[in-house]
């Protein structure tokens, strides 16, 4: 009795650890194939390996096997229900990671409007202050022109009283004196670079611009200090 | 904006304007003043025994003051009294707005001449424009002054002066009458007598080649023109016709001379050849033609005539022909010359203020007193066209006095004797 107790408890532990062995080798086995079609995982598990045909109690074995194959199956159907909430899982990932993407697809769609907005915006700022600039450039520029005008008369004027035109000059002389000035006014030299064809007429007009040096240059000649060289051309109106 | 960007901005406009290409700035100057030239003409120093000659720089000085074209600044105003170029500081110069400057020395030679040497100086081109030695007797120190004026003119007008030349002009003083005929220097000095007569001498005209005087003289109790070499002394009778026999005018080339007679009973104006004597009648009127002048080209002669009632200027040819009227305007015009130009002439006038003298403009037919005198008379221009010398009153006396074309200047000249009747200036050359 305690043999046939020990090999029927041996038959058992055999036959369950066999039961064990497959279920997890079928596990296993879809485990490995995960991406292969689900009807694959459907072939009856009965084609297993019975170690102990001898043994009589087909009925006990039955049962066993009976339950071995519901646990199977229960076990199965707990790994189907896993593969599919997985595959669920997977496709939910997936369709996550779509829509992740399709996210990432408009907000970089939406990054390069708002760059190109912003590049038409900098551009649009852009003329306005090269408009701007221009504008003050422009009253610059006739603030410039109105004090050039003004001392430029009042040169002319202090040159004009120094000229002591000859009396025998002929209508229709023109000399040019080029002269250099100091940032004070002062005449540091005149030379005639165009002559009258007069050389008394010529001499007139330098003498003139050496008489009435300095030139009155204004109290600022920061403003002027570019202005080093003037060309005075003596064409008397009125002979 | 801050001041240096200010400063920046506005300096940068003006260097866009002022330096488009060039870069100048272009300022066109067209007025001008033609005032009198200022010069200092510093006394010359004198090396030598003799007297200190201060003699050439007071002749200079006053020469070009007289001329109405320069302002001689006045001694006292002086910022130095440099001899030679080396001693010479322009600046203070410049600050007196003297535009030129006369220096010059005189040394005694060992024969006793004088070498005096000048310089023209621009003040303000720092520059000698003329200089010149000249060695000479102390008796031509004078002349030599007159040179060295006319050079100065020269350089600094363009045009020739008229300081070395002379005047002849006739005097009248004391009791008998002594009427002298005198040729002197332009500026009245050394004056030497020509003819000396106790009856008038009038009307003395110098040939264009200023060798010989032409001249009316009442000697022999009526009037006679002649014609006498001023080297030789010698002289020739033109003419001594029954009347009036007067107011001999040279033709520019020396060849004829113009005269008014009377020998046909009314005074009209002939034109007398030089050479063999020919004498030929240009003007027939009733009317009193007299004071006959050439025009520069010896073309046609002007006149004094009365043919529409009162003194005006008239014109004929050489030729002969009808005489037109140049002068209109006023009661009185006389005594007609032409400027050397033709474009005017020198006359007397009288627009009911006096006897003047005045510039008839042919242009444009208007008259311009020079004078303010009541008893101006015999105007004569310069052989320059320059200025005008003419015998006037001043205090009750006949005087010479010389006078800027302008009318500015007019200066009395001092002339040692007698009262001043008539002047004629003389062309250049003749000396």
């Amino acid at each position: 009795m305690s043999r046939l107790l020990r090999a029927g408890l041996f038959a058992r532990a055999v036959l369950f650890t066999a039961a064990v062995h497959s279920a997890l080798f079928i596990v296993l086995i879809q485990g490995f194939s995960w991406f292969t079609p689900p009807k694959r995982g459907g072939e009856p598990i009965s084609a297993s390996v019975v170690f102990a045909r001898d043994i009589g109690d087909w009925r006990a074995e039955d049962l066993r096997k009976r339950e071995g194959a519901a646990r199977a199956a229960r076990q199965m159907g707990e790994a189907l229900a896993r593969q599919k909430e997985e595959r669920r899982a997977a496709e939910k990932l997936a369709q996550q990671k779509r829509a992740e993407e399709k996210e990432k697809k408009k907000r970089q769609k939406q990054l390069a409007e708002r760059r190109k907005a912003e590049q038409a915006e900098r551009a649009e700022q852009a003329a306005r202050e090269a408009e701007n600039k221009r504008k003050v450039d422009a009253v610059w520029r006739r603030a410039a022109e109105d004090a050039l005008s003004a001392l430029i008369g009042r040169i002319a004027a202090k040159v004009e009283r120094n000229w002591r035109r000859p009396q025998t000059s002929r209508a229709g002389l023109r000399a040019t004196i080029r002269v250099n000035v100091a940032r004070d006014g002062s005449v540091t030299g005149a030379r005639v670079t165009r002559s009258s064809g007069d050389p008394l007429f010529d001499q007139s007009a330098e003498r003139a611009v050496l008489k009435a040096s300095p030139l009155p240059f204004p109290k600022d000649p920061q403003y002027y200090e570019f202005i080093d060289t003037f060309d005075f051309k003596f064409h008397p109106d009125e002979l | 904006m801050s001041a240096h960007s200010r400063i920046a901005l506005f300096a940068l406009a003006l260097a866009a304007m002022a330096r488009p290409a060039a870069a100048v700035v272009t300022i066109d100057v067209t007025r001008g003043t033609e005032s009198r030239i200022p010069i200092a003409v510093v006394p010359f120093a004198f090396e030598g025994a003799g007297a200190a000659e201060n003699l050439p720089a007071a002749i200079i000085e006053a020469n070009l003051a007289r001329s109405g074209r320069f302002a001689p600044l006045a001694r006292e105003d002086f910022a130095a009294r440099p001899q030679t170029p080396e001693e010479v500081r322009y600046k203070p110069w410049r600050l007196l707005k003297v535009e030129n400057l006369v220096i010059g020395r005189l040394k005694e030679q060992k024969d006793g001449r004088i070498q005096i040497q000048f310089r023209l100086l621009d003040v303000f081109r720092e520059r000698q424009i003329a200089g010149q030695k000249f060695t000479v007797p102390a008796a031509r120190l004078r002349k030599t002054a007159h040179q060295i004026s006319d050079i100065i003119y020269e350089k600094l007008l363009g045009r020739r002066g008229a300081f070395d030349t002379r005047i002849a002009f006739v005097t009248v003083d004391g009791r008998p009458r002594r009427y002298r005929l005198q040729i002197a220097d332009a500026d009245g000095h050394s004056p030497k007598t020509i003819l000396e007569s106790s009856r008038p001498v009038l009307s003395p005209a110098w040939s264009p080649d200023g060798r010989r005087l032409a001249y009316v003289s009442f000697e022999q109790n009526r009037s006679m023109v002649y014609i006498q070499d001023l080297w030789s002394g010698k002289r020739e009778r033109i003419a001594g016709y029954d009347g009036i026999n007067g107011a001999p005018a040279w033709s520019p080339d020396g060849r004829r001379l113009a005269l008014t007679l009377s020998k046909e009973g009314n005074p009209e104006i002939y034109l007398y050849e030089l050479a063999g004597g020919k004498l030929r009648r240009l003007t027939r009127h009733t009317a009193i033609d007299t004071e006959p002048a050439w025009s520069p080209d010896g073309g046609g002669v002007i006149f004094t005539s009365n043919r529409s009632g009162r003194p005006q200027i008239y014109r004929i040819s050489a030729r002969g022909g009808a005489a037109e009227r140049v002068t209109f305007g006023g009661k009185y015009n006389a005594g007609a010359s032409y400027a050397a130009d033709g474009k005017s002439l020198v006359l007397i006038t009288n627009q009911g203020n006096g006897y003047r003298v005045a510039l008839y403009s042919l242009a444009e037919h208007s008259v311009r007193e020079l004078t303010r005198g009541r008893h101006d008379e015999s105007p004569s221009f310069s052989p320059n066209g320059d200025m005008i010398m003419y015998a006037s009153q001043a205090g009750g006396r006949g005087v010479l006095a010389a006078l800027s074309l302008d009318g500015r200047v007019r200066q009395v000249i001092r002339t040692r004797a007698g009262a001043v009747r008539e002047v004629d200036w003389s062309p250049y050359g003749g000396q």
